[in-house]
């Protein structure tokens, strides 16, 4: 009798504690989704400025990013590793090198520049995308300095970059912005995290 | 298959592995990646392909990897120029960080990376690093300033690093202020002349205040700065001395050698009657003394720094000599050194116990330390006076021994004592001479020749002494060879009845025999010597010798100094001037003693040298490369080899050696000509007799040719202000539509002048002219304006006379005199050069004292040395002599340490003369010939 219950009674408790683990202990909430994205542009065509202000810090002291720079940029349903590499000419031969472990392309352009600028932004556009780290990956573009007379439209600049040929195959976004703008910006970049979150799903069950 | 698949392989390979590890998603795998890479590095294998990856890992928040990192930056950059741009922007960030330990992390790896193209890069971050609020930061940044100098001086300069770097002096953390005295300090070495540590009370009253509160290593950094500097009087350097001297008692060694250094140094500016002077010299001895008491290493460096301050002050550490008697377990090196500053203490107070010890050292097992404890107890019976009778009574009993070496060594040193005490000590020749069959080195057989021949007339069997050697002449060393030759002339001339035979065998084997041509040269003097005036023989041969001087083995007292400045670094340990040992040091600033005000002081009153006398004398023993200096200018006293002219003579008086030549010495007939003689005579003419001395190795002969050097000087050298040449058309009126221009350069009171003469040969009248110089190589310009204020009309001619000076700017011109100059007036600008003649830009009180002179001359390398014949010269007195101290030093303004010229030079009235002339800069000397040979000429 008295073994009978004291069965019960532990019996009861694994049952309690089961119950209590299934309850409170299902861990913290999954983080948000960490996403390694590198991105490239010429020299003044406003990646850094466009970043910081995506950070929320003060764009006083932007000075040329000789080098490379990391930073991570939050959104609301994933954060950015955004590697920005310097768009000086001494820099960019060395681009390719930092490509690896990226999961995106994020390409920044000068809308209002000169015929000579855009035309090698072009051709680093080309080169990158065609990079074989690089050729599978969602892209997003940003036609900066729209607000600027000069600069060109979006169709303009989806020609001149011959961009339906080129990323044939390949997700992409043109997302034209402006420093003033940020909500462009914002936009193009959720729009960018859900093509990045999509190919995630797709690569799970091939994961697994 | 071909042998491709050599070349292609699966595998591949560790760096490889590390590459993908290094780009890892994970941070732990990433940083396990980078140590990895660390390993690989330090143990040698090439790493350096996986630089942009390692790279890549450099933004991160996790401080190891962030240093093992900048570890591989500072190794790789180098191999990596162009890609270690990448890193840049990181060290910009990091130099922001919050943390100050990555901010001083970043700047100081950014100092470390010695790659020219992204310096420009890092100027930004330094600069906000050195205003940094935290003073560890501040003080690594100051560091970074002398690095970055080190890769780009002009840049540092140009971006006003160096006035950052002056702030810090004043920083309110000492660390900040010693790490910046270091870069200055460091900096100032590579710019000898520019005078960047401003020194002045104020700054000297912040370093000494942060003297107190900084570690020891920076402790080191400011009293090494404070040595340089100059106090105004004596108040102010007794005031620094002791602020200075609690330093002393400091548990790191090189921190007292440092605080000695100063101390040394500003001891000089105090009255020597001052109850501070003597307080100062009682503080000194104790830290010294304290120096001992560690490892032999740092004792021996102590030993070596003790060692100069004995020379220089040997008053300080008279008490205390018995710290340096010798320890059974010292090492040799200490042993040595320690036996050298004994003797140097030795006195009359403490010789007996000096005795003793040495004594006692002479039986110790060490070949080299007993020899030199035998050398010793001869130095001591030289110097101290009253103590040689027991000197030589130890040196006796030491030959009792008979150890062969200990004899040998003795012999060497009773040689040395015969030398100071002449007709003293006689009594023990005989003694010597049993020994001498077991003498076998050179030096002590030498030593015992000389001693025979010296004292020949007292030695009942010295010519059969000497004859005994005569058998294998020509197996001696060449110094044994010249003494036995010396000797056995000198036993010739003190008992010349049974000794002609003798000395007829010496001279032929000298002369005939011998490939040697110092034995050759002395050989053929002394034959002609004795051929032509035997009393005269007499008196050159037998003349009284100076006394040999009290201390032996000084360093000679301008040298001394220098090392004094530099009590505690390396040149004090190598007894040597840092710019001997340290590459490319050429533009090392020379340190000076401080000079007392009012008056030059000399040495020390107990101090080792008096007179420059005395020490030129020693030299030649005391500093084995001041022979060379000597050989050096013996040879080129005398011109080239010149036929004999009085052939008939010479024959006579070869073939009449032994003969008529002889009668007048010993006042009878001593027989005919030898058969071989008129042989000897033959073979002798033909070959025409060289006139020139070989290296003298007596020191008589040496001081003596010397003297000849420097006492017969006059004034010619202070003629070159005094010769203009003639005015010389420079630019004629066709180029310069009828403006001439002729001139010529002069110097009058110290100052230079362009003696000019404009002439007005066009048909109208010229106005405004003013005159302009290109840069040139010893920055002439003008100092006042075209002093023409009248017009020039047709056919005027106006003479005037342009003072110049040479604080302009530099640029060197091909050739290096050429001055290009622009003359404008009112019709055109005409542009015409000249030659400046550099006798107008030495200066008159180029006045050198001898031992400076002789110091220079040796500092010059001997590749820097140009030989010219002087073909002609219209001096009409029989011998000049162009002291070499008039045209010496510092003349050339910017070129004062470039072109430090000495000369030296000769003439005598008939046949061609030689001169000899080195330079610093070898690029010179051609000009400074064709000033003294315009000179000479004129």
């Amino acid at each position: 009798m008295g073994q009978c219950l004291q069965l019960s009674a532990a019996v009861c408790r694994i049952g309690v504690y089961s119950c209590f683990r299934a309850f409170c202990c299902k861990g913290p909430p999954s983080p948000r989704t960490e996403y390694d994205v590198v991105c490239v542009g010429l020299t003044g065509s406003g990646k850094s400025s466009l970043l910081t202000q995506l950070c929320s810090e003060s764009t006083d002291s932007i000075i040329p990013t000789t080098g490379f720079s990391i930073k991570a940029v939050p959104f609301q349903n994933a954060i950015l590793n955004v590697k920005e590499l310097g768009g000086a000419d001494n820099i960019r031969k060395y681009w390719s090198r930092y490509y690896q472990g990226s999961q995106g392309v994020v390409f920044v352009l000068d809308s209002a520049s000169s015929e000579d600028d855009l035309e090698t932004a072009r051709n680093e556009l080309h080169s990158a995308l065609q990079h074989p780290q690089l050729c599978t990956l969602p892209i997003l573009i940003l036609a900066n300095h729209q607000d600027k007379p000069a600069a060109r439209s979006l169709q303009e600049i989806k020609k001149y970059f011959e961009l339906e040929p080129l990323a044939r195959g390949q997700r992409w976004i043109l997302q034209p912005c402006s420093v003033e703008n940020m909500d462009a910006v914002k936009e193009g970049f959720n729009q960018f995290i859900h093509l990045l979150e999509e190919i995630d799903q797709e690569h799970i069950p091939g994961r697994i | 298959m071909t042998d491709s698949k050599y070349f292609t392989t699966n595998k591949k390979g560790e760096i490889f592995e590390l590459k993908a590890e290094l780009n890892n998603e994970k941070k732990e795998k990433r940083k396990e990646a980078v140590k990895k890479v660390i390993a690989a590095m330090t143990v040698g294998k090439d790493v350096s392909s996986l630089f942009p990856d390692v790279v890549n890992c450099m933004q991160t928040d996790n401080l190891e990897l962030k240093k093992l990192v900048y570890l591989y930056l500072m190794n790789y950059a180098k191999n990596q120029p162009d890609m270690a741009i990448m890193a840049v922007n990181s060290f910009v960030k990091d130099c922001e960080d919050p943390n100050p330990l990555i901010r001083a992390l970043a700047v100081r790896t950014m100092g470390c990376i010695r790659v020219d193209k992204i310096t420009e890069y890092l100027c930004e971050p330094l600069r906000k690093c050195l205003k940094d609020e935290d003073p560890y930061v501040r003080k690594t940044a100051a560091v970074c300033v002398a690095k970055l100098h080190d890769i780009n001086a002009q840049m540092v300069e140009d971006q006003g690093f160096l006035d950052s770097l002056r702030d810090l002096i004043a920083d309110s953390n000492p660390m900040v202020v010693a790490n910046a005295v270091a870069a200055l300090s460091e900096i100032s070495e590579s710019h000898p002349n520019s005078n960047l540590l401003d020194l002045n009370p104020q700054n000297i009253n912040k370093l000494i205040t942060a003297l107190n509160e900084c570690t020891e290593w920076g402790q080191i950094f400011i009293l090494d700065c404070l040595s340089n500097y100059n106090p105004k009087d004596e108040r102010e350097a007794q005031s620094i001395c002791e602020r200075v001297t609690p330093r002393l008692s400091h548990a790191n060694s090189a921190v007292v050698l440092s605080a000695v250094k100063v101390l040394m140094k500003f001891i000089e500016l105090l009255p020597k009657d001052s109850e501070y002077y003597n307080t100062i010299l009682k503080k000194l001895a104790p830290p010294l003394v304290t120096l001992l008491s560690g490892e032999p290493e740092v004792q021996y460096v102590a030993l070596r720094n003790i060692n100069l301050i004995v020379q220089k002050r040997p008053e300080i550490l008279k008490q205390e000599i018995k710290v340096f008697f010798v320890k059974y377990n010292d090492p040799i090196y200490v042993k040595l050194e320690k036996l050298d500053i004994m003797i140097r203490l030795a006195s009359q107070a403490n010789i007996a116990q000096v005795l003793a010890e040495l004594k006692e050292y002479a039986t110790e097992v060490d070949v080299d330390f007993v020899r030199k404890a035998v050398r010793a107890i001869g130095r001591c019976a030289i110097k101290v006076e009253q103590s040689a009778e027991r000197c030589v009574s130890t040196l006796l009993d030491l030959i009792q021994t008979k150890v062969n070496y200990v004899v040998q060594e003795a012999i060497v040193v009773i040689r040395d004592i015969f030398r100071k005490y002449p007709n003293k000590y006689e009594s023990i020749i005989a003694t010597l001479c049993e020994n001498l069959d077991s003498l076998d080195e050179p030096d002590a057989r030498a030593a015992m020749i000389w001693i025979v021949g010296e004292y020949a007339e007292r030695i009942d069997n010295a010519d059969e002494l000497l004859e005994s050697f005569l058998d294998g002449f020509h197996d001696e060393s060449t110094q044994v060879q010249l003494t036995l030759l010396t000797a056995i002339v000198k036993l010739f001339l003190k008992k010349p009845t049974d000794t002609q035979e003798l000395v007829q065998q010496v001279l032929s084997l000298a002369t005939q025999d011998s490939d040697n041509p110092d034995l050759r040269d002395r050989g053929y003097i002394y034959w002609r010597l004795l051929s032509t005036d035997p009393v005269a023989a007499k008196e050159v041969v037998l003349s009284e010798k100076p006394l040999i001087s009290e201390e032996t083995d000084l360093i000679e007292p301008t040298l001394l100094d220098e090392l004094i400045c530099h009590i505690g670094s390396l040149a004090s340990v190598y007894h040597k001037p840092p710019n001997a040992f340290v590459e490319g040091s050429h533009g090392i600033h020379r340190k000076h003693l401080p000079m007392q005000l009012g008056g030059v002081e000399p040495d020390s009153p107990v101090g080792p040298t008096t007179t420059a006398n005395l020490t030129l004398e020693q030299q030649p023993q005391v500093i084995p490369s001041q022979g060379d200096l000597l050989g050096d200018l013996l040879n080129l006293d005398l011109g080239p080899p010149v036929n004999v002219p009085q052939m008939s003579s010479m024959q006579m008086g070869a073939v009449d050696l032994l003969g008529g030549g002889l009668d007048s010495l010993l006042g009878g007939d001593l027989g005919g000509p030898t058969g071989g003689s008129p042989a000897v005579g033959q073979s002798f003419i033909p070959s025409s007799v060289p006139a020139t001395f070989g290296p003298s190795p007596t020191p008589a002969v040496s001081s003596s040719g010397l003297n000849d050097l420097f006492e017969l000087s006059t004034g010619i050298g202070m003629a070159a202000g005094g010769y203009v040449a003639p005015k010389a058309v420079w630019l004629p009126a066709v180029k310069a539509k009828g403006l001439e221009i002729a001139g010529t350069f002069s110097r009058r009171q110290g100052h230079i002048y362009m003696d000019m003469n404009f002439t007005n040969k066009a048909l109208q009248h010229m106005t405004d002219f003013a005159i302009q110089f290109n840069k040139n190589s010893f920055g002439v310009i003008p100092t006042t304006p075209l002093p023409i204020h009248t017009p020039l009309m047709p056919n005027q001619s106006i003479d005037i006379s342009l003072p110049l000076n040479t604080i302009g700017p530099v640029m060197k011109m091909e050739p290096l005199n050429n001055l290009q100059v622009a003359v404008k007036n009112s019709i055109d600008v005409f542009y015409f050069s000249c030659l400046i003649p550099l006798s107008v830009l030495f200066v008159e009180d180029g006045k050198m004292e001898r031992q400076v002179f002789l110091a220079t001359w040796k500092d010059i390398p001997n590749e820097n040395e140009l030989q010219f014949q002087v073909k002609e010269c219209h001096l009409n007195a029989g011998m000049w002599t162009i002291s070499p101290a008039h045209l010496i030093p510092g003349t050339f303004p910017h070129y004062t340490d470039l072109y430090y010229a000495a000369s030296d030079t000769k003439f005598v009235k008939e046949g061609p003369h030689q001169l000899s002339l080195k330079c610093r800069a070898p690029e010179v000397s051609h000009y400074v010939y064709q000033v003294y040979d315009t000179l000479l000429k004129n």
